[in-house]
């Protein structure tokens, strides 16, 4: 597990954090008492030097307010616009919310602890019963039918086959020859390219693209979603 | 325990797994209210007589389950698929999504003050968690506990978690709170 997921699944973020240095000085949820644990804060942070840059911006945030209090703390005559101040309440009503919930959290893991679980009847003995196979053919069924059934099949098949049959000739290979003789040298549309050509030889055109642009032998460009591609020979 | 009991006792037992209470219902030919008051009198018959059995209802779906006491025993017909020790954050992003769900990911993260998605898609990894659409808005989710974990916390329905009610009227609190905040 790469570093950074241990210090997420450990940490249980900023929030507590902060909590806890107010708990542990007997302090109170409001602006005077955040202002007194901003250095103790502050100092946290800098230990996680090397948490991951996206917890770490989560700490940094509560740490700005922080000295958001704390510079009205030091300097009372500093003027706080509207959105400043609601941050601060943010930050405490969060704290008064975290340290109400908390205690959940506690009996939610004792109680994980206890190993009380319920059990089910198992699932597996109830898919065996499920599973079971049954010999049930339909009435009338007969020989002939099946073979009369069967034949259709191949029929469907062969006929499926000629259909597709030109495409069998379709060689990715060829597609990209014949793509990069008519991109060499110039500036092409996809849809130039595209144009006439039935979807399957569409998409097969497309990862000719792919393939040149993969070798360097194009550079492509597509302004929007869905917009056409210009495709310049390198 | 009168008949229409030992019957709903019979049709969950056949049944082995969550059935809902439109299904009892028609099975026994009941009224849904009558399904539900009978339930809770199982339920409560479970819980007095010292029965090996217990009734397990998550959303609005019912099973019948061994008992909380006996777990140590069918523990070993039987293993939970919930082992592993839960890390802090699990039990906190737990704890949130079961006293406070179904519940979106912003709030959960609103509440805990850091980003939690690795760890929400870790906890539904582990079929502890599940997401369902929002019903509201449009590509959003909220999560909620799965019937697994709730089994393996060994309470009978959500609500049997410890000090539900009060933990839940936080839920008023932040959904205020994240409107008018960030």
């Amino acid at each position: 597990m790469p570093i950074y997921e241990i210090n997420l699944e450990n940490f249980s973020g900023p929030i507590s954090k902060l909590l806890s240095l107010i708990e542990d000085k007997k302090y109170e949820i409001r602006s005077v008492d955040l202002a007194k644990v901003t250095g103790d804060f502050v100092d946290f942070v800098n230990s996680l030097s090397n948490a991951h840059p996206r917890l770490l911006a989560d700490f940094i945030s509560v740490a700005a307010r922080l000295m958001l209090i704390k510079s009205r703390d030091l300097v009372p005559d500093i003027e706080l616009t509207p959105e400043e101040e609601e941050q601060i309440t943010d930050l405490e009503e969060r704290l008064k919310i975290y340290q109400q919930f908390k205690g959940a959290t506690i009996l939610f893991g004792e109680l994980y602890g206890k190993r009380q679980t319920l059990f089910s009847r198992p699932e597996r003995k109830r898919k065996k019963a499920d599973d079971k196979v049954v010999f049930l053919p339909p009435q009338n069924l007969t020989a002939e039918i099946l073979l009369l059934n069967l034949k259709k099949s191949i029929n469907i098949i062969e006929e499926l086959e000629k259909r597709y049959e030109k495409y069998d000739a379709l060689n990715l290979e060829e597609y990209i020859a014949n793509l990069w003789d008519r991109v060499s040298g110039r500036i092409t549309k996809f849809s130039d390219v595209a144009s006439g050509k039935d979807k399957r030889e569409v998409i097969i055109f497309f990862i000719a693209v792919l393939n040149l642009l993969r070798e360097n032998k194009i550079s492509i460009q597509q302004d929007s979603h869905f917009s056409d591609i210009t495709i310049r020979s390198n | 325990m009168n008949d229409t009991l030992s019957k709903l006792e019979a049709v969950l037992f056949a049944f082995g797994e969550p059935a809902n209470v439109k299904k009892i219902a028609g099975i026994m030919d009941l009224k849904d209210d009558e399904v539900i008051k009978n339930l809770e009198e199982l339920r409560n018959y479970y819980n007095q007589s010292n029965s090996g059995l217990s009734l397990f209802e998550h959303e609005g779906s019912y099973e019948l389950v061994t008992s909380a006491k006996h777990s140590e025993t069918i523990e070993k017909i039987l293993k939970t698929e919930i082992d592993e020790d839960l890390t802090p954050a699990a039990t906190e992003i737990l704890a949130i999504i079961s006293y406070l769900g179904p519940i979106s990911r912003s709030s959960v993260e609103y509440i805990r003050g850091v980003n939690s998605s690795f760890s929400i898609r870790t906890l539904m990894l582990r079929g502890l968690i599940e997401r369902i659409p929002h019903p509201e808005k449009a590509n959003a989710y909220l999560y909620r506990p799965t019937a697994d974990i709730l089994k393996r916390l060994g309470v009978e329905k959500i609500e049997n978690l410890p000090e539900f009610a009060r933990y839940r009227e936080l839920k008023k609190m932040i959904e205020r709170n994240e409107e008018t905040g960030d």
